[in-house]
């Protein structure tokens, strides 16, 4: 299925290079969609070196047009994005304030103002928190694709790398984490791979995160992940497996 | 010196557990440079010597395979497709497949636009086979193993029932009798496939325990209509009765029309009255289109016994409570 419109394929086509430029990326990736009520957000990447480099940075933007650079979000925002419920949804307003009310620990005075539990996150940054998790969580990249560069000592682009076969594309040892976990560890049955042969392409997609997939081409080095959903992990996925 | 080379040299070709040695892996690495040429062999030459070390324990056997593989059977059946020149019947109503989907497409939802033309055609060849008065593309569901496109659609005049070999099984007396084809949750027929080109099939009618068992419940799709659908309170029926069941309740709660737009035809004497286009209605303008309240539902909500409308009325019942 296609989630981005012939419009703002077209804007992207045009503005997004410019953004690369500008930045000094290498290259620049369409890292996939969040969906709100409202609005979606349409998400991209740039990396200097690789998708597995810490330094990449993250954008949005709402029509393929106007794209803003997405926060790295602190520790402790991270932690209190975590506390607002996985139900709500994002709005689609980027400005949107969540507020989240910490718990007194068991044991410790409450402070004196109780405004000081209560942290506002704004949708934005709630946003660069479920792109990174997602990204953490489950993007993935063929084995051998991306390889510590021993001279510069960050990971690269193999370019020797002649991409998986057909057989070894639906192999989820042939697939791993960006940190480096095999995807054959992640929760078994969580993750179906599936050859297309009108596309001549290989999909892999989560179903710990609906809307996640990964995919190459076989035999050659096309290949990528994509994500397209909520931001939410399925967390029923015990029940929901058939 | 020559002893020294000859002992150097022996020590490289010591074959390990692999039957690979040093000098043979050196030799092939070279080899590959020669022969690949990259553009700078001092900076890669780390990763072509992995490349080496994996080619010769993995050697790439798909340029081995002598027997042509057999054509894959989704694109034989889409060839198919395209061949066909199905005659719809006279009476059918054939939506502009294509143009639907694109208008989707703009808005960044739906299919690859190659589907579109697959996907009419295919519905043409359903419409053409059964008879069809009415066909909609109602949407895809993806499941584990394979996915299912989903057409809705309905007869001019339902069918005769075949009776088939022997009597069916008796309706349960207890259980919640369901809609009748044609009315309610089961107004439209609703067929599907894996692949577009596979024939269609038709699920069948929506069972009213098959929705409230739905309600309750969050499982994947495989694929497989004949699937069992394992959960704890037992689901009665197979994949397929609750891709049915999950398809009324999406219907139901997510069919809108524009307010205004359909109205009760009030001459009508059928109960409940036909809802038809009203006339001499406008557009209002995209801003107020946009307010959700500018939109109705188009179908009734299903009840919580699992129909639209009330199951008929025996001597001695408890009451039912419509869904608030």
């Amino acid at each position: 299925y296609s989630f981005l419109s012939p419009e703002a394929k077209a804007a992207m086509k045009v503005i997004l290079p410019v953004l690369q430029s500008e930045y000094g990326f290498r290259k620049m990736y369409v890292w996939g969609k969040l969906k709100g009520m409202s609005a979606d957000y349409i998400i991209a990447q740039g990396v200097t070196h690789s998708l597995k480099e810490d330094g990449k940075k993250f954008f949005y933007c709402l029509d393929g047009a106007s794209w803003a650079q997405m926060i790295e979000p602190e520790p402790a925002v991270v932690e209190a994005c975590k506390m607002i419920p996985a139900t709500a949804m994002l709005t689609g307003d980027a400005a949107f304030q969540y507020t989240v009310t910490h718990e007194v620990p068991e044991g410790e005075e409450p402070p004196e103002n109780p405004e000081d539990l209560t942290v506002t996150i704004t949708e934005d940054v709630r946003a660069a928190c479920m792109v990174k998790e997602i990204d953490a969580a489950i993007a993935m990249v063929p084995v051998g694709a991306i390889i510590q560069d021993p001279t510069l000592g960050v990971p690269m682009a193999n370019s020797t790398f002649a991409g998986l076969s057909k057989q070894e594309s639906l192999d989820l040892k042939s697939w791993e984490l960006l940190a480096g976990l095999s995807a054959s560890q992640q929760l078994a049955g969580s993750l179906k791979s599936k050859h297309m042969p009108a596309h001549s392409l290989t999909v892999l997609r989560s179903l710990s995160w609906p809307g996640f997939c990964a995919f190459c081409v076989p035999s050659t080095d096309k290949w990528g992940y994509i994500y397209v959903g909520d931001g939410q992990k399925n967390s029923d996925i015990a029940f929901s497996l058939p | 010196m020559d002893s020294a080379v000859a002992v150097a040299k022996a020590k490289l070709m010591q074959a390990d557990a692999n039957g690979m040695s040093l000098h043979d892996h050196l030799s092939a690495t070279v080899a590959k440079i020669i022969a690949e040429d990259p553009e700078n062999p001092l900076e890669v030459f780390e990763q072509i010597s992995l490349a080496v070390k994996k080619q010769a324990t993995l050697p790439r056997k798909e340029y081995l395979q002598t027997t042509p593989a057999p054509p894959p059977p989704e694109l034989v059946g889409k060839r198919d497709l395209f061949r066909a020149k199905p005659e719809l019947p006279e009476d059918a109503e054939f939506p502009n497949v294509v143009e639907e989907l694109a208008t989707f497409e703009n808005l960044g939802t739906g299919l690859v636009r190659d589907d579109a033309y697959v996907l009419k055609a295919s519905m043409a060849k359903l419409t053409a086979d059964k008879g069809l008065r009415t066909v909609r593309f109602f949407g895809k569901i993806l499941g584990t193993e394979r996915d299912y496109y989903v057409v809705e659609g309905a007869y001019a005049e339902e069918p005769e029932e075949d009776e088939g070999e022997g009597e069916p099984p008796a309706p349960d007396p207890k259980a919640v009798p369901p809609e009748e084809n044609g009315t309610g949750v089961n107004k439209f027929r609703y067929w599907v496939c894996n692949e577009l080109g596979e024939p269609w099939v038709e699920l069948p009618m929506a069972k009213p325990a098959a929705i409230t068992s739905a309600r309750e419940l969050k499982k994947h799709f495989t694929g497989r209509l004949d699937a069992a659908v394992v959960a704890h309170p037992p689901f009665p029926g197979t994949e397929k009765d609750y891709l049915r069941a999950q398809i009324a309740r999406i219907l139901h709660d997510t069919y809108v029309a524009p307010g205004g737009m359909f109205s009760f035809e009030e001459d009508s004497e059928e109960e409940p009255k036909p809802i038809v286009p009203t006339e001499e209605w406008e557009a209002p303008e995209p801003e107020e289109m946009a307010e959700p309240s500018a939109w109705v539902h188009f179908y009734s909500t299903i009840l919580k016994v699992g129909r639209v409308s009330k199951p008929p009325k025996e001597e001695a019942e408890e009451e039912e409570e419509e869904e608030a």
